[in-house]
């Protein structure tokens, strides 16, 4: 796992890359960040939620070569002939793409800490924010590692991660719209009103139990809870899961 | 023979389909464990594995509040029913310092308190299933507290004091908490409320006013003038509803002693059906509170206030300190006497206004069918008086028209008039709990992100944002182009 | 040593490996020898644990490579037809992250490392860029890669394709040089390469087996027709017929003529006792035919097929 981390690591920075990443993504929290201290409040948490938006750039190019290049170039012949298991390969890609992740982050250290220096307030919102920055970075990489192992193009598996990150994103606005036009359909069919509306957030309510920003977003009001992570991690660990099984059917498929 | 020949392969084939059944049910598995792990979680473990670290703790319910809840008996279910979508994000919204400190009461209450968000505009059944009676003016984007037959209504915006010192209301400190805990309280205080209307002076019969009573959880009764009066020591309100009698002299001392000790009355009078009683002994107990009923009919003469054509059916102002009663401005009166402060006032009651004419009306006196007409001017139609000290707290509303609280006006108007909505907003305010039975919570400031103004300077922020806007990405490129240059020739 | 048992892959209906069984000895040379699409690479890839079987087992040193995969793929240094290189990385961080990979302990890395870049001789460009190199060059680093981590056996897959025949030799060279302390499987399409180097060859086509033999065994199975090619100036009828009276001559037939000269083929039958060459250089002569060029014929890999599955 160590040797997967390493070289997946140090190649986010043999090539440009890994610091073209971190660059926009400094000038991005920068932009917010500069734009908060001209206002005279800053509120990091804020900043972080910002740029979790982000992620749905991010994260597709950070996570599209790990796997469908090594599929193109014929490498990952190595990783199956090898004394090491897919799950060590599996894990090692992922933290490497965390690794980057977290380097990026540093800039929202260093901008906690200038907050400090003007005699700002960095609190538990904030450190809770971070904390849910990386959980939700963990289930998007992991989604991004899959989408990686469906396909052998770069192309292909940003486009597919893009879109995974998309849909999350967009479930909450999508359980709304779910709602209100399942509601409106059953009361056009006779539906006692109450009866389709309850039907309608019924249904909205399993899609954005879904939904891991509404699960998190307690976090940047300083309420830490346990089960919003482990939703997030044991959907990443799910997402690993079926990129290592997508890998170890490539050993098995007769096409 | 076409059979073992399929046979044979499928044995052949045996392991890429063992691989596949492994592959896709280990995956199906995982995803049930994964989802019904989560579920769990959400269910048993969301609560206790939940801490507030918030520096305000703000999210939280204080040791004042669980040690109130734990004295909630069991048994007991409070609905805290949101009559609103709980937002998805709370981000920018006052409900930020609410809607998580709810849940906390939730979690930690257990079975006792229950947190529920239902939008009125989808489920109109709500408003029926909180208040049967229509009692309340229930309306989308309150709270509301229910604990059996009883509710209270919270308004979010409620929860805050303000600093009006700006054009606008700035929120200052959160009060959320105290709010809740002690509607909460008050709902659950087995003290029931007790109502006594005084009867035998040729008084509306109230049964309206009786029935609304009922409905905010007060007990009414009578207690008749002649004999033996005396005004019980659970009375929470006194009512001497349209009266066309004055007060005998025992009562009034009766009277004057609820009035000292703190006691709430509501008094209301009005020209129509006697014109000639003056209501002295009742004055004398209302100088106790600076109050005077004058004996004249007020005639409203700006037309935009007259509601009929004799002058007497007429709009009303309501003051500024009353408006929060109703959604309108103006109520209803018929026939009133004008209340005024009496000569001679005591200096340590406040009297307010409630109900005010235009400043074109005037008082008319009727003697022997001889009308006298008195100055032009604005008429208080409604008062209210308290003392200013805060150890006995009485509070009377007078008002000089019937039309807030008789049968003849409410059964014609319903309990959604103004009128009705009014006095019940007057009721509701009277029989508030004493503040020594309130839980003491304190409130807690806004959070601010507020940066030192001295350090922030114009400098300084240039600088940073140089730094962080140009030279960190810069020097990344910059590091970008190295590398990528220096390993292509390798 | 690898034991291949009944091994079976299919790809749709089409089997891609059909019933193979072979061992591979220690410190032999096997060649795997079948035209493209026989089932050389499949094979390879089935004992090297990239592929799984559809049905069939493959054990080496005793570790069933589906069963106990990680002990089974130590042993085991495998280039694949397509070397297996990160062309961002170089030369030296490349063997480094094998070393990784195949958890060589720190200590013996840099020696290890110097030894096999000075075996390949690529110690030159250790710090070069992968994808800078030339096809010779990225082979080597591709061999040395299924060196590192000492493996017992390697399996090169067509080793020599596409590189130019200076390399080529290279590469033979130092095949032979590492057969002293490694198994190894060579796979390759062409019949001069394995015989240079193989101790055995397994023959494949069509997915199956079509023979298994040492070399000698092998040459003496196909030398039953062997071919002579002869260039004689002369009358090229009165040739023939004074070879065809010969003993142990199977058929003769001109192949192409150009005035006086005459190529002719000589087909000779293997039942013979004696090497006929001579007796037909002695009849020429005595004929007056002078004999210009006499070489026997590399039987073609068609030829072998011919003679294994015809």
């Amino acid at each position: 796992m160590t040797a997967i981390f390493k070289r997946e690591f140090l190649s986010f920075f043999r090539n440009p890359v890994g610091y073209v990443v971190i660059a926009l993504f400094s000038f991005i929290s920068g932009v917010y960040f500069v734009n908060m201290l001209m206002n005279i409040s800053v509120d990091i948490s804020l900043e972080i939620i910002s740029l979790r938006s982000f992620f749905i750039i991010i994260v597709p190019i950070v996570t599209m070569g790990l796997f469908s290049e090594d599929r193109k170039k014929g490498t990952e012949v190595l990783y199956y002939t090898n004394p090491i298991t897919m799950f060590d390969v599996v894990a090692g890609k992922f933290l490497a793409a965390m690794s980057l992740i977290f380097v990026m982050f540093i800039n929202v250290f260093i901008h906690m800490i200038v907050t400090k220096a003007f005699g700002g307030v960095v609190g538990a919102g904030d450190f809770g924010a971070a904390i849910v920055f990386f959980f939700l970075a963990a289930l998007f990489v992991a989604i991004g590692c899959f989408a990686s192992a469906l396909t052998d193009s770069q192309i292909i598996s940003a486009l597919l991660c893009f879109l995974f990150i998309l849909v999350i994103q967009m479930l909450s606005t999508f359980a709304s719209f779910l709602n209100s036009s399942v509601s409106s359909v059953l009361i056009l069919m006779n539906v006692d009103s109450e009866k389709a509306n309850a039907f309608g957030s019924g249904l909205a309510d399993v899609i954005s139990w879904l939904d891991p920003f509404v699960k998190t977003q307690r976090f940047r009001f300083g309420v830490f809870g346990v089960a919003p992570l482990f939703f997030c991690l044991s959907m990443a660990v799910f997402f690993l899961y079926l990129t290592f099984r997508m890998l170890e059917k490539k050993r098995w498929s007769q096409r | 023979m076409k059979s073992i020949k399929e046979n044979n392969n499928n044995t052949k084939n045996k392991r890429a389909m063992d691989l596949k059944l492994l592959s896709i049910s280990s995956v199906i598995i995982l995803l049930v464990i994964v989802i019904a792990a989560n579920i769990l979680f959400d269910k048993l473990l969301g609560g206790p594995l939940t801490f507030d670290f918030s520096a305000t703790h703000k999210n939280s319910i204080s040791k004042k509040t669980e040690e109130f809840i734990d004295t909630i008996p069991d048994g007991t279910s409070i609905r805290i029913v949101g009559l609103f979508d709980l937002p998805a994000s709370l981000e920018h919204d006052p409900l930020e310092y609410i809607a998580p400190l709810l849940e906390a009461y939730d979690n930690y209450a257990g079975d006792k308190i229950k947190v529920e968000y239902i939008n009125p505009s989808k489920y109109p059944s709500i408003i029926k299933e909180l208040d049967p009676s229509g009692s309340y003016d229930l309306k989308s984007g309150y709270y509301v507290v229910k604990n059996g037959e009883k509710i209270a209504i919270v308004d979010p915006y409620d929860c805050f004091s303000y600093d009006s010192s700006y054009d606008y209301a700035v929120p200052t400190a959160v009060l959320a908490e105290y709010t809740f805990s002690n509607t909460i309280n008050n709902l659950l205080s087995e003290k029931v409320k007790h109502a006594y209307f005084v009867s035998g002076l040729q008084e509306d019969p109230g049964y309206e006013m009786k029935s609304i009573l009922t409905a905010l959880g007060c007990e009414s009764k009578s207690i008749n003038v002649s004999g033996d009066f005396t005004i019980p020591d659970d009375c929470d309100i006194l009512f001497l509803n349209g009266i066309n009698a004055d007060i005998p002299e025992s009562v009034m001392l009766k009277l004057d002693e609820y009035i000292a000790k703190g006691g709430k009355v509501i008094v209301s009078v009005n020209y129509y059906s006697n014109t000639s009683e003056k209501y002295e002994n009742l004055n004398k107990s209302l100088a106790k509170v600076n109050l005077y009923i004058e004996d004249c009919l007020i005639e409203e003469n700006d037309p935009s206030y007259v509601l009929s054509a004799d002058y007497y059916e007429s709009y009303v102002d309501i003051t500024d300190e009353f408006k929060g009663f109703t959604d309108k401005d103006q109520l209803h009166s018929g026939f009133p006497r004008s209340i005024r402060v009496c000569d001679a006032p005591l200096d340590y009651v406040s009297t307010y206004p409630v109900l005010t004419t235009s400043d074109k009306a005037k008082a008319v006196n009727v003697e022997g069918g001889f009308l006298q007409y008195m100055n032009e001017g604005k008429y208080n139609i409604g008062m209210y008086a308290t003392y200013d000290d805060g150890n006995a707290n009485p509070e009377v509303f007078v008002f000089g028209t019937n039309n807030l609280t008789a049968d003849s006006y409410i059964s014609g108007y319903g309990y959604s008039d103004q009128n009705v909505l009014f006095i019940r907003g007057c009721v509701r305010r009277m029989l508030s709990i004493a503040p020594e039975e309130s839980l003491d919570i304190p409130s807690y400031p806004v959070d601010s992100h507020a940066i030192d103004k001295d350090r922030a300077t114009s400098t300084s922020i240039t600088v940073t944002a140089l730094i962080f806007i140009a030279i960190i990405p810069l020097a990344l490129i910059i590091c970008a182009t190295v590398v990528y240059n220096r390993r292509k020739h390798l | 040593m690898i034991e291949i048992n009944n091994l079976v892959k299919h790809y749709g209906t089409k089997k891609a490996v059909n019933d193979i069984s072979f061992t591979v000895n220690d410190g032999e040379v096997l060649g795997f020898l079948g035209p493209n699409g026989a089932g050389k690479t499949t094979t390879m890839n089935i004992i090297t644990g990239y592929l799984s079987s559809t049905s069939g087992t493959v054990k080496v040193n005793g570790h069933d490579i589906l069963e106990e995969p990680e002990l089974a793929k130590k042993d085991i240094g495998y280039l694949p037809e397509q070397p297996p290189l990160y062309n961002d990385m170089t030369v030296i961080e490349f063997l480094n992250f094998m070393c990784d990979l195949k958890k060589v302990r720190k200590a013996d890395r840099k020696p290890m490392l110097s030894e096999i870049m000075d075996m390949v001789k690529i110690s030159s460009v250790s710090d070069r860029l992968i994808g800078n190199l030339s096809k010779g060059y990225k082979q080597r680093v591709g061999i040395a890669q299924a060196l590192i981590g000492d493996p017992k056996i390697l399996i090169l897959d067509e080793p020599t394709v596409g590189l130019d025949p200076g390399q080529v030799i290279e590469i033979r060279k130092l095949v032979k040089s590492l057969s002293k302390n490694h198994s190894i499987v060579i796979s390759s399409h062409i019949l001069s390469e394995i015989q240079a180097v193989c101790d055995r060859v397994v023959i494949l086509n069509h997915g199956k087996v079509a023979a298994i033999d040492t070399i000698p065994d092998l040459s003496r199975r196909l030398s039953g027709t062997s071919k002579f090619l002869l260039t004689v100036r002369g009358d090229g009828d009165d040739i023939v017929s004074k070879i065809k009276m010969l003993t142990s001559i199977q058929d003769v037939s001109i192949r192409r003529s150009e005035g006086e000269y005459y190529e002719i083929e000589i087909l000779v039958s293997n039942s013979a006792k004696t090497d006929p060459r001579e007796a037909i250089f002695f009849a020429l002569a005595k004929a007056g035919y002078p004999m210009l060029e006499f070489r026997s014929l590399d039987p073609t890999l068609e030829e072998i097929f011919l003679s294994i599955t015809g």
